[in-house]
């Protein structure tokens, strides 16, 4: 099987089969990468960034450097440019409402029961959004799309160790604030 | 897997209960979308490129014939200096496919 950097280096001489196999190697990575930073509530915008991402990684590939890791550049602009949307996407309606959100958060019985639940999951959504980006990202590549760490690491270009301790320091912080917010858990 | 600090036991379940939604996923037929983008923009700037081209070519055409015909040059030498470095250049590039087929 070729490497990046092979493919690469065909598709600086203008081919476009070898793009495609880049796309189909890394899509599921940057549109995971793009969840992670937009959340829940913007999800529907992630496929649009993800055609973005790629469009832009075509129109500058000229200027990867090869001694860098293809995908460690592409997840760098994968997640700037998910920063970028986000800051835009905020000042719009999310597609789904929160209330629809919840519902689907809390497949549990009972009015009450879902009401709770929906009220504990609004105040973690809360917290987690005014956590640092990277420590979000961390949480929801982690929780909500089941990468594991080393994943975590390679997606944030971070190493290993340093996803472990964000995702420790972002447990940390929430902890505290929703203690601040009297609620608990038990 | 990451081992959990005993005192974020908590935290971790609620975490994992409370974002454990379904994950949504690019739609069918996504690559296809991307490479018919990929090509439309490539058309746009190829098209782009040989307008700008011509743009400057009629440019630089209308200013020697305007300077040469200043320095009193008749009309049959400014023509034949517009024509003949463009033949030249259609020459070479009916010339350059060929040298390149001989020397595969």
């Amino acid at each position: 099987m070729e490497t990046d950097h092979e493919l690469v280096g065909r598709v600086r001489r203008g081919d476009q089969q070898a793009f495609a196999e880049l796309v189909r190697r890394h899509r599921d990575y940057v549109f995971r990468l793009a969840l992670s930073v937009l959340g829940r509530q913007f999800a529907p915008e992630a496929e649009d960034l993800v055609q973005e991402v790629f469009l832009k990684v075509h129109s500058t590939i000229g200027a990867f450097r090869q001694d860098a890791e293809f995908s460690s550049w592409l997840y760098r602009i994968a997640f700037n440019m998910a920063l970028n949307a986000k800051a835009r996407a905020r000042f719009r309606k999310p597609h789904a409402g929160e209330a629809a959100l919840d519902r689907l958060a809390t497949p549990e019985p009972g009015p009450h029961g879902q009401a709770e639940a929906a009220e504990r999951d609004h105040i973690l959504e809360d917290c987690i959004r005014t956590l640092p980006e990277v420590y979000q990202s961390a949480l929801r590549l982690y929780y909500w799309l089941d990468a594991g760490v080393a994943d975590v690491g390679l997606m944030l270009g971070i190493p290993e160790n340093t996803a472990k301790s964000y995702l420790h320091r972002a447990r940390q912080l929430l902890q505290a604030m929703l203690k601040e917010r009297g609620y608990s858990n038990e | 897997m990451n081992e959990i600090d005993p005192s974020q036991i908590e935290i971790d379940g609620l975490l994992r209960e409370s974002l454990s939604t379904s994950v949504p996923s690019l739609s069918p037929g996504f690559d296809q979308r991307l490479m018919a983008e990929i090509d439309r923009r490539a058309q746009v700037m190829a098209r782009w490129r040989r307008n700008v081209l011509a743009g400057y070519g009629i440019a630089s055409a209308a200013a020697c014939v305007v300077m040469m015909r200043g320095q009193g040059l008749d009309w049959s030498a400014v023509t034949l200096s517009l024509l003949v470095p463009l033949a030249l250049l259609g020459l070479i590039r009916l010339a350059l496919p060929a040298a390149r087929l001989e020397a595969k």
